[in-house]
């Protein structure tokens, strides 16, 4: 007896019947649970795919809100939506999309002390974010919890994707070791063409197909590069490293973070754009934080389901979310850095300490 | 000397095209010094200001990692040079 109601069945009539899927292939979809880390550029048609798909428990973390910068790109956000955090609107258009499937939206800050609960009872992890140091994260938390991990990515006109099965094939520092997000460009400078994020998101799920319906994924050990240039897709077979410091013989750990994290984004919307990031789990009252705000000055402050968004002064729009992120945007001309930094950090202690 | 295939995408070479070629190098530095010779890829897309392999770049040796100039190559090692990809 198949556990797909009518209307399942109706729905994913043009998947089931690829020999590839079948009713069992469905049943197994739905009863899979797939994490997306990173909804922007990847996660966004990553996600919407799953949701099509049928995935039975989505799980969507990124911490960011969405800009105007986003939207040539990431297509689950409407103009509309701008300052409310990803996951937030993601989860609302996903469920538009797919009411039958469990949409769980977190909106926190990938760190030593929510990594593993973030991968924890995932089926997969997809991993779309943007931060190299963010990823070696994940891939060690998915070592750690034996959890297979799809790895994409892109920037201009290329991009990579291949797949990770814990201890038993290539993890993401075997194939990029060492690396700091301050060795790579990223897309707010070097910029990427919509048309290389659609065809790696594409890969990326079908790997996690393959993988959710019991199949073996093809980018085991093999990174596939992939060019706009030449539309070329080039298979470079890659290999364990004993010295690999996430699954390697001698495996060391990346140190945790002692004082609140100060990071310079890339800017959007005519502004700097700055995040601050709790080193330890933070579950503010939003209520209690808006009442605070107001006493400070009597700006507006933007409500919504998981953060707040307010004007501090004339030039600073300060964007905190539950989980204790902050996101400031600046606007330009920006003189002086570090003055930056002093005042958002003393105004977000203010705000959230006690 | 050794004979190896050496794949690099044109976002690493000159070219437009990507490149797929057999060099006659002994080891991963001699490769690299003929690679530029040769005009496929210039010095300052492989080379930091000190002379290292650039840090996002990434020498696969048989599919191995391995951004060192002293490896040795063998008759029809397979060399692919690729950047690090990390945007979403």
């Amino acid at each position: 007896m198949s556990q797909l109601s009518d209307d399942e069945i109706q729905r994913y009539s043009r998947q089931i019947v690829l020999p590839e899927i079948g009713v069992e292939g469905q049943e197994l979809i739905k009863r899979s649970k797939v994490c997306i880390v990173g909804i922007g550029g990847l996660g966004s048609p990553v996600a919407q795919q799953l949701a099509g798909l049928g995935v039975g428990h989505l799980r969507l973390v990124d911490r960011d809100i969405v800009s105007l910068t986003d939207l040539h790109r990431q297509h689950l956000f409407s103009t509309k939506d701008i300052g409310r955090t990803k996951v937030e609107v993601a989860a609302e258009k996903l469920s538009e999309l797919n009411p039958s499937i469990n949409i769980e939206p977190l909106p926190v800050p990938i760190a030593h002390y929510t990594v593993e609960g973030i991968v924890d009872g995932m089926d997969v992890i997809v991993d779309c974010m943007d931060s190299i140091n963010a990823r070696y994260l994940v891939n060690r938390a998915c070592l750690k919890k034996r959890i297979p991990y799809v790895y994409g990515a892109a920037i201009q006109t290329y991009g990579t994707a291949f797949t990770v099965l814990p201890n038993q094939s290539a993890c993401l520092e075997c194939i990029y070791p060492g690396l700091n997000d301050t060795d790579l460009p990223r897309c707010a400078v070097a910029g990427v063409e919509p048309s290389i994020l659609s065809i790696v998101a594409g890969v990326q799920v079908s790997e996690v197909l393959r993988i959710i319906t019991k199949k073996r994924p093809l980018l085991i050990n093999d990174l596939l590069f992939i060019e706009l240039s030449s539309l070329s897709f080039d298979h470079i077979k890659v290999k364990r490293r004993n010295e690999c410091e996430a699954c390697g013989d001698i495996q060391n750990i990346i140190i945790p973070r002692t004082e609140n994290s100060f990071e310079v984004g890339c800017a959007r919307d005519g502004s700097g754009v700055y995040f601050i990031t709790p080193t330890s789990p933070k579950k503010l009252d939003l209520a209690r934080l808006s009442k605070k705000i107001k006493q400070m000055n009597n700006g507006r402050i933007t409500k919504s389901r998981f953060s707040i968004a307010f004007n501090v002064e004339k030039g600073i729009r300060l964007n905190i979310l539950e989980t204790g992120v902050c996101i400031a945007q600046v606007e330009f001309p920006i003189l002086d850095q570090r003055a930056i930094q002093s005042r958002l950090t003393t105004l977000y202690n203010a705000l959230t300490s006690n | 000397m050794a004979i190896v295939e050496v794949f690099i995408p044109s976002v690493i070479s000159n070219s437009k095209e990507k490149a797929r070629i057999k060099v006659d190098a002994k080891d991963v530095k001699e490769l690299l010094f003929l690679l530029e010779k040769d005009g496929i890829v210039e010095r300052n897309r492989l080379f930091d200001d000190s002379g290292k392999i650039k840090k996002f770049l990434n020498l696969y040796v048989n599919g191995k990692r391995q951004n060192d100039l002293e490896i040795q190559l063998n008759d029809g090692d397979e060399v692919s040079i690729l950047p690090s990809v990390a945007g979403g």
